[in-house]
């Protein structure tokens, strides 16, 4: 009886994943036909658009302002520094650019004897064999690609970069009303005050894709 | 996730057709916008581009169907004939180079 239940909750989980991919799929197309996509969200329409000449003025003096602003901030240091203080507490960074750069150059060769094994028809255990030795050194090139970028969290580039995000995403953002669609936030109070996570995750998902990806 | 989702629209058949046909007919248009295409739109081309030249190769025997099996195979393709492309070019270049002796 728990082994159906399993398969059943297993096959809703299925269902559940393509109709994600499915609905991701049709978001895609669209953003990349018409360079705006819409969607709803707890009976809203929204609508996520390209930033106009105006938001791009909007956009870059902001960004110069957070600039200055993290600049003066004695407590956000650049990637170069924060790389150089891990060192300090004997965490190395560089150790870790240095093995990406090896699992790249292994991953490389392993690349080519792949190809090469494809354009001479090779038998299929010998193609399954490099897809796996690939597959794992991909596995380890993403650990520590997220180690690296998680050490990297609060260095000045991101924190630039994470403010520039969210503007895009406040200055993409759209909601229909009498037909219309307006700007959905007023201002970055209004919208550094939403509650709705679900709400800004989607729209920056889009908006980034959109604008900076 | 947003890459892998361009590249499987870009392998689809559906915009590969499309792609093929806009190469050839004037007037049919990928995208609403003729000029100033965004990053996620060059990518997507640049896919398009990759899947219409596997697909060449697969028509012409260079390669089994096979190599669309899965991204990885895809790739390696891909990455191992520019390296061989790279090579022949150089090959030939070295053919053609002049190589002059100064006679006193």
């Amino acid at each position: 009886m728990e082994s159906k239940e399993l398969m059943k909750n297993e096959e809703a989980g299925k269902i559940l994943k393509e109709m994600n991919e499915k609905f991701e799929l049709e978001k895609v197309e669209e953003l990349l036909k018409d360079n705006k996509v819409d969607f709803k969200h707890q009976d809203k329409e929204y609508q996520v658009r390209l930033l106009t000449m105006n938001d791009k003025e909007i956009l870059d003096e902001l960004r110069r302002k957070k600039f200055m602003q993290l600049l003066k901030d004695k407590d956000i240091l650049f990637e170069k520094d924060l790389i150089k203080l891990y060192q300090e507490k004997g965490i190395s960074i560089d150790g870790i650019i240095n093995d990406l750069k090896k699992y790249e150059v292994e991953r490389l060769t392993l690349q080519l004897r792949l190809g090469e094994a494809l354009s001479k028809k090779a038998e299929e255990p010998i193609l399954k064999g490099y897809e796996q030795d690939i597959s794992i050194l991909d596995q380890k090139i993403n650990i520590l690609m997220i180690q690296k970028s998680d050490l990297l969290t609060y260095s000045f580039e991101n924190c630039l970069m994470n403010y520039v995000c969210k503007e895009i995403t406040r200055l993409s953002l759209y909601i229909k009303e009498n037909n219309d669609y307006i700007k959905a936030f007023k201002n970055q109070d209004e919208f550094n005050n939403c509650q709705d996570e679900n709400l800004i995750g989607l729209s920056t998902k889009y908006s980034l894709i959109l604008q900076y990806m | 996730m947003t890459i892998e989702t361009v590249r499987k629209l870009a392998k689809n058949n559906k915009h590969l057709n499309l792609f093929s046909a806009s190469k050839e007919i004037n007037g049919i248009r990928l995208f609403h916008n003729e000029i100033d295409f965004t990053k996620i739109q060059t990518i997507f081309i640049n896919y398009l581009y990759f899947y219409y030249n596997l697909n060449q190769d697969i028509s012409s025997g260079e390669v089994t169907k096979d190599v669309l099996k899965n991204e990885i195979r895809e790739d390696s393709y891909s990455i191992y004939k520019s390296k061989n492309r790279d090579n022949k070019e150089e090959k030939d270049n070295k053919k053609h180079d002049v190589h002059l002796k100064f006679v006193k």
